[in-house]
């Protein structure tokens, strides 16, 4: 099987053609056919349906095509390993993600990145909490994006981290697990913006009901936690932010009643992965194991 | 079909349309449907008899006359809260709405603290804690200025022509080390700090910390940013994990060692002073009672010492 092969495959997902991929590609349309061929026989099935009305992924094709991704990005990657080299040595790391995801799991991985490659300096920018494809990533300009599983354009490659459990603070005592009747009762703090939790909670509720229970609205994540510790009213954050204020007196951090849990992935473009998103992954990847 | 007269309800739509520029995004912000905006805009049209808003504009832009209502709108709104508020002496008979602008360090401390008070006093007020257009000091002012904002916190010394204005306590600035830095409580130098490696936010270069601190004592600063976050909140759990220092106040300090971190004044001492913002003209009362609460807390302050 040939990278080149591979990249015809990811090039007429994409373009939705044989005809535009193979102009994008600079390859005749035939020599274009001709290597998906080659690739469908070394899988042993038809990747695609070409019909009149252009070309669809077949099962196969669509069983095929994450793996297929992922060998193409390692692939790359391997090619231009040598090129690489040093390359990593007193540069940066850009990040792109939304608020809810800063502490867990962005702050830990940056954590154990900034350990492997204490020269590299780190740049963290807010991501809006809705879909994510390769072109914001590039239009932010950064290596990589760490986003709720539902934001990752399928475009994108992705890599599952460990997902984020949700977590109830209010001021006052309560049994160690709440219900959102039981917390609305409190009276509810949230950011302006619809980030994942208030996504969740709202997704929930009655859209009346969550307005109406909403107390203080702030435009800044920063204010959440210290709100609710100054009695204003209830919130739900991620388990690792509610966890940093439980000791405080009068504070009481809860598990919300269903749990609720959101995927998180590291999305990447496929096409462009950089030395550094390259080594954030492997050590997103050793991170995942060690937790396991 | 005549429609209805326009009621209170018509104002506050046709103030958010004018907000966010939509009738589906002001909808969204009222979490009403487009029809019931859209209803509401034109009942307010046909009682006018002029057309309030430019519809082939995408945002929707106002029309000369939609922009001579806006702001009558507003006064509208608050002199029906005043009404309310006459008849109804008791403090805990206040409720409504209270927007307050700021910009995202002030939210955290002291207007957090101060909600929190506030809301245990007047728990049937709800509050809105909204972000300047661009931020600066400057323009949480011109929030207010505006009517987009009832109140602003902000940072003083601050223009605001036109406006009154009520300093409240200073915050001191902390350092926040990593766990194991053994520093033992010793306060910090602005050189030692920024050797450590720092964390900061988006506009760092603008901070009274910077430009009262740090950019004196070295003019290369920015060599020793290790991590930069539009996340604020995460500043502490990213020096939790030993990537460099930061700088916060009080409150974030005290979750930091909670976190393990070690925490330790600035020698010379560094604070920021703040305060409140707010129209020289009446206030609804929701803003009154805020205003007034800041004022008992001064002077507590003031007889204390």
């Amino acid at each position: 099987m040939k990278l080149r092969h591979l990249e015809f495959f990811e090039a007429v997902i994409r373009r939705g053609s044989f005809s535009a991929a193979a102009l994008e590609l600079g390859v005749s349309q035939p020599a274009l056919s001709q290597g998906v061929a080659t690739l469908e026989g070394h899988v042993g099935a038809d990747l695609f349906d070409r019909s009149r009305h252009g070309v669809r992924l077949t099962a196969a094709g669509r069983g095929f095509r994450q793996p297929a991704l992922e060998a193409l990005a390692s692939l790359r990657e391997a090619r231009e390993a040598v090129h690489r080299v040093g390359r990593l040595d007193g540069g940066s790391l850009e990040i792109a993600c939304p608020a809810s995801l800063g502490v867990d799991p962005v702050a830990g991985l940056v954590g154990r990145f900034h350990r492997r490659f204490p020269d590299i300096s780190v740049r963290i920018k807010d991501l809006p909490d809705r879909r994510v494809s390769e072109r914001d990533v590039f239009d932010l300009g950064v290596d990589l994006a760490i986003t709720y599983a539902d934001f990752a354009d399928p475009e994108m490659l992705t890599i599952r981290l460990n997902p984020v459990t949700l977590a109830a603070v209010l001021s006052g005592r309560h049994d160690p697990g709440i219900t959102l009747d039981e917390l609305l009762l409190h009276g509810l703090v949230t950011t302006s913006a619809t980030d994942g939790p208030r996504l969740l909670l709202a997704s929930q509720i009655e859209p009346s009901t969550f307005s109406d229970a909403i107390v203080v609205e702030a435009a800044y994540t920063q204010a959440i936690l210290p709100l609710v510790l100054s009695g204003a009213g209830a919130a739900v954050v991620p388990a690792r932010q509610a966890e940093a204020v439980a000791a405080t007196p009068g504070v009481t951090v809860c598990d919300l009643l269903p749990s609720a849990e959101l995927p998180v992935v590291i999305a990447v473009p496929v096409r462009a992965m950089s030395a550094a998103a390259h080594q954030f992954i492997a050590v997103a990847r050793d991170d995942e194991d060690d937790s396991r | 079909m005549t429609p209805d007269r326009p009621e209170r309800r018509d104002l506050e739509v046709f103030l958010a349309v004018a907000e966010h520029g939509g009738l589906a995004a002001a909808g969204r912000a009222l979490q009403i449907s487009t029809s019931s905006v859209s209803q509401s805009i034109r009942r307010l049209e046909h009682a006018l008899g002029v057309e309030l808003f430019i519809r082939s504009a995408r945002p929707f832009r106002l029309t000369a006359a939609g922009r001579s209502a806006e702001p009558l709108a507003r006064r509208t709104l608050r002199d029906m809260d005043l009404l309310v508020a006459s008849v109804s002496e008791a403090p805990d008979a206040i409720s409504g709405h209270l927007t307050i602008c700021t910009i995202a360090t002030i939210s955290a401390q002291p207007l957090a603290q101060l909600v929190g008070v506030f809301r245990e006093r007047h728990p049937r007020v709800r509050i809105d804690i909204i972000a300047p257009h661009t931020p600066t000091i400057q323009e949480v002012s011109s929030a207010v200025r505006s009517g987009r904002a009832e109140l602003g916190m902000t940072e003083f010394p601050v223009e605001a022509r036109g406006l009154r204005l009520l300093e409240l306590d200073s915050q001191e600035f902390i350092a926040v080390l990593p766990p194991g830095t053994g520093r033992g409580g010793r306060a910090i130098s602005p050189e030692e700090f920024i050797a450590t490696g720092i964390v900061v936010g988006p506009y760092f270069e603008t901070s009274t910390a910077y430009s009262s601190l740090f950019a004196r004592v070295t003019p290369e600063v920015g060599r020793h940013i290790v991590a930069r976050t539009d996340h604020r909140h995460a500043f502490i759990h990213l020096v939790a994990e030993g990537i460099g220092a930061t700088l916060v106040h009080s409150e974030q300090a005290a979750v930091a060692r909670r976190l393990g971190c070690e925490t330790v004044p600035f020698t010379p001492t560094l604070t920021r002073r703040t305060g409140l913002v707010y129209p020289a003209d009446d206030l609804a009362p929701a803003a009154r009672a805020f205003v007034r609460m800041c004022q008992e807390q001064q002077r507590a302050r003031t007889t204390r010492l």
